[in-house]
C-alpha cells in the first residue's frame, strides 16, 4: 500500500525526505494542487475545500468539492449528512491536533477529531488523514501519521487507507 | 520472560547536540506519562550524527513513544520535529535504512550500527 501526505505551501522539505517518511509522494498545496479557501468564498467545485467555518465548508460540499479539510475539527451533523450524499472526502487535518499552544487545546483538539471520527464513520463518509503541516517541523512519518490516527480512534486498516487517500484524490 | 525490544531510527529537524538530553526526557515523559515511562524505557542508544539517532523502547511502549516523538515540537526552547524513519527489533536491520534521502551521514554509519549491534551482543 502507497501512502501519501498533503502539507500547506508554506511547507518546505529537501527533495526526496518524503521517501525517507515513507510516503510515495507528499502533494504541496499551491503547488501540485489548488485548494479552494471556503473563508475566502473560493469556488470548491472539484477542488480540496480548506476552511475554519462549517457552514462555509457546507456550501462546498453541497457544490461537489472533491474533499474537504475542516481546520476547526468542528462538528456539524449536517455537514457530515451532506458529505454522505455528495460522497465527497473528509479530510481530517492532524496537525491542528498536535499544533495547539496548550495541553489542554491539545486534549480538547483530540476529543474534537474523535468525535468527528466517530460520526463520520457512522454515517458511512469516506474519512482521510493528513498532516496538513504549515512547516517542515509539523511534518510528521507514515508511521506516526497512522499512530495519531489510532489515537483518535481509527482501527488499523482505517488509519492505512485514510493515509494513502491523497493519492485517489490527486491521481498517483 | 524476555523482554521483546524495538529499535527505532529516528531523524530530528535539529541536532542532537544541541538539545540538553534531561528536556528531551521530560518532553517524552510528558507526552508518554509518568506511569508508563518505566515501562516503556525509552533512550537514545546511538546517536549516528547529530540529527539522527537509535533509541531503544521496550515493546509495550513502542506506540507511545511513536505518538510522543510524533507530539514533541518544542525542546528546550527550540522548535523542532521528530521523523521516526523506520523500527525494527534488531540494529542489523535499522542499519540497510541509514543513509536513505533523510538519514545521510557522513562516515561508515551502517558498518559503525553493525559493530555496536555485535559489540554488545544485539
Amino acid at each position: 500500500m502507497d501512502y501519501y501526505d498533503i502539507v500547506m505551501d508554506s511547507c518546505s522539505f529537501p527533495s526526496g525526505f518524503e521517501h525517507a517518511l515513507g510516503f510515495k509522494r507528499v502533494f504541496v498545496s499551491g503547488r501540485d494542487f489548488e485548494p479552494a479557501n471556503t473563508d475566502k468564498g473560493e469556488d470548491a467545485k472539484g477542488r480540496l475545500a480548506i476552511g475554519h467555518s462549517s457552514k462555509n465548508l457546507l456550501h462546498a460540499a453541497r457544490r461537489f468539492a472533491v474533499a474537504v479539510v475542516p481546520m476547526n475539527l468542528g462538528l456539524d451533523r449536517a455537514f457530515i449528512e451532506t458529505l454522505r450524499e455528495n460522497s465527497t472526502i473528509l479530510i481530517i487535518p492532524l496537525s491542528v491536533t498536535y499544533g495547539a499552544s496548550s495541553d489542554f487545546a491539545l486534549s480538547t483538539n483530540m476529543h474534537l477529531a474523535s468525535k468527528m471520527l466517530a460520526y463520520a464513520n457512522k454515517r458511512k463518509v469516506r474519512v482521510g488523514f493528513a498532516t496538513m503541516a504549515r512547516s517542515f517541523e509539523h511534518m510528521e512519518s507514515y508511521m506516526q501519521l497512522i499512530e495519531l490516527a489510532k489515537l483518535i480512534g481509527a482501527s488499523e486498516d482505517e488509519a492505512r487507507q485514510g493515509i494513502s487517500l491523497a493519492g485517489d484524490l490527486f491521481g498517483k | 520472560m524476555k523482554t521483546k525490544f524495538r529499535y527505532v531510527l529516528v531523524r530530528s529537524t535539529t541536532s542532537l547536540g544541541t538539545i540538553d538530553e534531561h528536556e528531551f526526557s521530560k518532553g517524552l515523559m510528558h507526552y508518554i506519562g509518568a506511569t508508563n515511562y518505566f515501562k516503556a524505557n525509552p533512550r537514545v542508544v546511538k546517536n549516528i550524527d547529530g540529527n539522527s539517532f537509535i533509541m531503544k523502547v521496550s515493546l509495550s511502549g513502542y506506540s507511545a513513544l511513536i505518538v510522543a516523538l510524533a507530539l514533541m515540537k518544542h525542546v528546550s526552547g527550540k522548535e523542532c520535529g521528530f521523523f521516526t524513519i523506520y523500527a525494527s527489533g534488531t540494529l542489523k536491520a535499522l542499519g540497510k535504512h541509514i543513509g536513505t534521502p533523510g538519514t545521510e551521514t557522513h562516515s561508515k554509519s551502517s558498518n559503525d550500527v553493525d559493530n555496536f549491534a555485535n559489540n554488545n551482543n544485539i
